[in-house]
């Protein structure tokens, strides 16, 4: 089977690790976690009638603002850039680790998520912002790790686009 | 020669006539393409010019000199070395399969004087560490020979892993027959991710890369290859042959899958083939390997004694059984640990240390036919003498600072001095200690906090935390009415959070925010719910901000019923807090 690296970049709080736990069923012992920065999961993605491995890096604490982003972006195939609805401060970080990204000379395909799309009364952040992104061709989706709108589908659509990169 | 000589002095004379001579004659000497030649080399810069001869120019130059070299060496030093720093994927890559095996060979010298040293060490000296061994096995019940040779030889690898360096995905497992892991893959992650943060962390010291990490019964070995990780998960204490073996495999199987491992983009089927270059990392070495080894090299050097004839060798041979035999049965003694022995007939010394509890030597001795020896049985009651040779270990053990004295008085430890907080505490609940001392005498050795002054800060901080995280505002049923006496917590959570505020600046923590998060009981419908428990909540921000709380700290949301509460029914109608804020790294400036 073949077999993916993912990653999850953003600010703190804005729900990565909810997402990957409303995703996958397993859960490693958050001890490693703390200690050295990453958390590690894996699901199996069916797309285009194959099974894909996905292992799905996520960064915690100390590591969002430090050099160690590389080696954690290292060999990744895509990712996902997380965002928090009720934070516009989140959509900077966001496009900064974008960057980031694209300085390592990385081309790879990512979808940036709008998480706590439950949170509907406290959206704050800029339309016109989204609208600007979308328009330079970023997909976005609208999540909630909450309720589990998109979440399934985030990670199929991720999927779809890390086969037809392959190719 | 001869001629252009002779024409270049006519050209000085007249140069406006010479002028054509000279081309004419050059044209004769030179032939016709040296205008063209002329023509192309006049029209090229300066750059392309020297590019197009430099190397013959080098080589010329260096036949009679070497001072090309000398000129060129530190260039070419400072773009190695660049190339190094910066895209060291590149040059190991190509290298690692040269210089892997020669390393190895100088490296394996190296170590087989270091094996051989140690052995000797092991063997003749009473170190420390030999007698803290002694005395580990005495108390486990256990030989010394056997118990040195748990904690040095006995192993059984496993597992082997081959993982993919850049993107930390296994790419192929070898199990020993009938092992199982709970999740290779996710391991295989959790490794390079591990291994990447050591590297990082330590990047200044090159030499501090990972090779292994102890987890529970397992050791992980890891070698690190540029483009490949080989990891193997072992039982037991390795030898040095595992990782010899593990770092051979490795560079071999760069050699076949160089290409693999640089083109990889997922499908690992490719790597089922690397199983056979991978098998032989499953190495096992049992302690009973030992054991069959002795007698059977005894039994050999009988029966070459037998073979040599003669009644003499008889004798030896059966003085060396009566030896063999009484040495196993004060060996089988429980309790005792041989510690010496020395012989030559008709005189055999043994040295032992025992717990009180076991019988003594010579009441053991007592039955037993020794002829042709003597024998002679240094005892030492192991409990007496441990309050001695545990005395100079203790630093070591709990990890003492230089300051701290320690003393035996009578029966008794004393410690005196500076200790930590946590040692001070184990030291005064060692089972250990209580065993072999009848007290510890801690009244003059003084405890101190571990935390600097900032990590106080910081447990201060989570304190809090947690403190107000467990805060729960019950209300009445259907309503946003808070159960009489709850506001009666408001006044010291607005005291917590302010004192959360000004150590958030002092740590730093940045961008904090309190979720005000509000619940309600399974009764009534999902969007009644959702409203009343976002009313709950909201009512408590106000409460806050009526308390001078900063609103724009402050989110409130409903959160509606839980269908998977824990909670009694009644208890469900609440408001709960959560402190949100950026990650905290102690001397870090946020960006
Ligand atoms: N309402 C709501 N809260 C969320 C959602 N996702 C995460 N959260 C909350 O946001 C906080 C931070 O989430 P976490 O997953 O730890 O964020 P991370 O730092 O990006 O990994 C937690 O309190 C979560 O309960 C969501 O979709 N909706
Ligand atoms: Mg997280």
């Amino acid at each position: 089977m073949i077999a993916k690296k993912v990653c999850l970049l953003g600010s703190f709080a804005v729900g990565k690790s909810s997402l990957i736990r409303r995703f996958v069923e397993s859960i490693f012992s958050d001890k490693y976690h703390t200690t050295i920065g990453v958390k590690i999961d894996k699901k199996v993605v069916r797309s285009q009638d194959q099974d894909v491995q996905l292992m799905i890096w996520d960064i915690e604490g100390k590591d969002e603002f430090s050099t160690y982003r590389q080696s954690y972006l290292r060999g990744a195939a895509g990712y996902f850039l997380v965002v928090d609805g009720t934070r516009p401060d989140s959509v900077s970080v966001a496009k900064e680790w974008h960057d980031m990204v694209l300085q390592q000379g990385l081309k790879l395909p990512f979808i940036l998520l709008v998480n706590k799309s439950d949170l509907f009364y406290d959206q704050r952040l800029n339309e016109d912002d989204l609208v600007e992104l979308s328009s330079m061709g970023w997909e976005i989706l609208l999540t909630s790790a909450k309720t589990g709108e998109n979440v399934d589908y985030a990670f199929e659509r991720l999927t779809t686009k890390l086969l037809e990169n392959n190719e | 020669m001869t001629v252009s000589t002779s024409t270049s002095s006519t050209s000085s004379d007249s140069p406006i006539s010479s002028q054509d001579e000279l081309d004419r004659l050059r044209q004769l000497v030179l032939g016709p393409d040296y205008e063209q030649a002329l023509r192309t080399m006049l029209s090229q810069s300066d750059t392309e010019r020297i590019a197009a001869t430099i190397s013959e120019a080098i080589i010329q130059r260096n036949l009679s000199d070497k001072s090309v070299a000398q000129a060129l060496a530190p260039i070419i030093d400072d773009a190695i070395d660049n190339a190094i720093k910066y895209r060291p994927q590149r040059i190991t890559r190509v290298i690692y399969p040269i210089i892997g095996p020669s390393i190895r060979k100088s490296v394996a010298r190296a170590l087989a004087d270091m094996v051989q040293n140690l052995n000797q060490i092991l063997e003749s000296s009473l170190s420390l560490r030999a007698w803290g061994w002694r005395y580990q096995a005495w108390r486990a019940g256990m030989k010394y020979g056997e118990y040195v040779l748990l904690k040095t030889l006995d192993f059984r690898v496993e597992q082997v892993l081959l993982i993919h360096r850049e993107t930390g995905i296994l790419l192929h497992a070898e199990n020993a027959a009938g092992f199982q892991t709970e999740d290779p893959e996710l391991v295989s992650s959790m490794l390079t991710a591990v291994s990447d943060f050591v590297t990082d962390s330590f990047s200044r010291h090159p030499d501090t890369s990972l090779d292994n990490i102890r987890v529970g019964d397992f050791i992980l070995e890891i070698e690190t290859g540029p483009s490949a990780i080989l990891a193997a998960a072992i039982r037991g204490t390795p030898s040095e042959k595992v990782s010899q073996v593990l770092r051979h495999t490795l560079e071999r199987l760069h050699l076949v899958f160089s290409r693999e491992f640089d083109r990889f983009n997922g499908d690992r089927a490719i790597f089922d083939s690397a199983s056979h270059l991978m098998r032989p990392c499953l190495l096992t070495q049992h302690k009973e390997d030992f054991y069959i080894g002795t007698p059977w090299l005894a039994l050999t050097a009988i029966a070459l004694l037998l073979a040599y004839g003669g009644w003499e060798s008889y004798q030896k041979v059966q003085n060396e059984i009566s030896y063999r035999h009484i040495l196993e049965y004060i060996r089988t003694t429980p309790g005792y640990v041989i510690v010496d022995e020395s012989k030559e007939l008709p005189h055999l010394r043994l040295e032992i240390l025992r717990p009180p509890s076991s019988p003594p030597p010579n009441q053991r001795l007592a039955g037993l036919k020794t002829a042709p020896w003597q024998v002679n049985i240094v005892d030492h009651v192991a409990p007496l003498n441990m309050r001695e040779y545990l005395l100079p270990l203790i630093p070591e053990m709990f990890h003492l600072g230089q300051g701290v004295e320690i003393e035996l008085n009578d029966q008794t430890l004393a410690i005196k001095g500076l200790i930590k907080e946590s040692q001070y505490r184990e030291i005064e609940h060692s089972p250990m200690l209580q065993s072999v001392y009848s007290s510890v005498d801690l009244s003059a050795a003084q405890s101190y906090p571990e935390q600097s002054p900032k990590e106080q800060q910081l447990s201060q901080w989570y304190r809090l935390k947690a403190k107000i995280e467990n805060i729960r505002f019950q209300f009445q049923p259907n309503t946003t009415n808070l159960v009489a006496g709850e506001e009666q917590k408001i006044p010291e959570l607005v005291a917590d959070l302010n004192t959360a505020l000004s150590l958030a600046e002092e740590i730093p923590v940045y961008h904090w925010q309190l979720y005000i998060v509000g619940y309600a009981n399974s009764a009534g419908s999902d969007n009644a719910n959702i409203k009343i428990s976002e009313a709950r909540a909201k009512l408590i921000s106000e409460l806050l901000q009526a308390n001078h709380m900063d609103a724009s700290l402050l989110l409130a949301w409903g959160a509606g019923n839980l269908p998977d509460s824990r909670l009694p029914e009644h208890q469900q109608r609440m408001v709960s807090l959560q402190l949100i804020h950026s990650p905290i790294i102690l001397g870090t400036e946020y960006p």
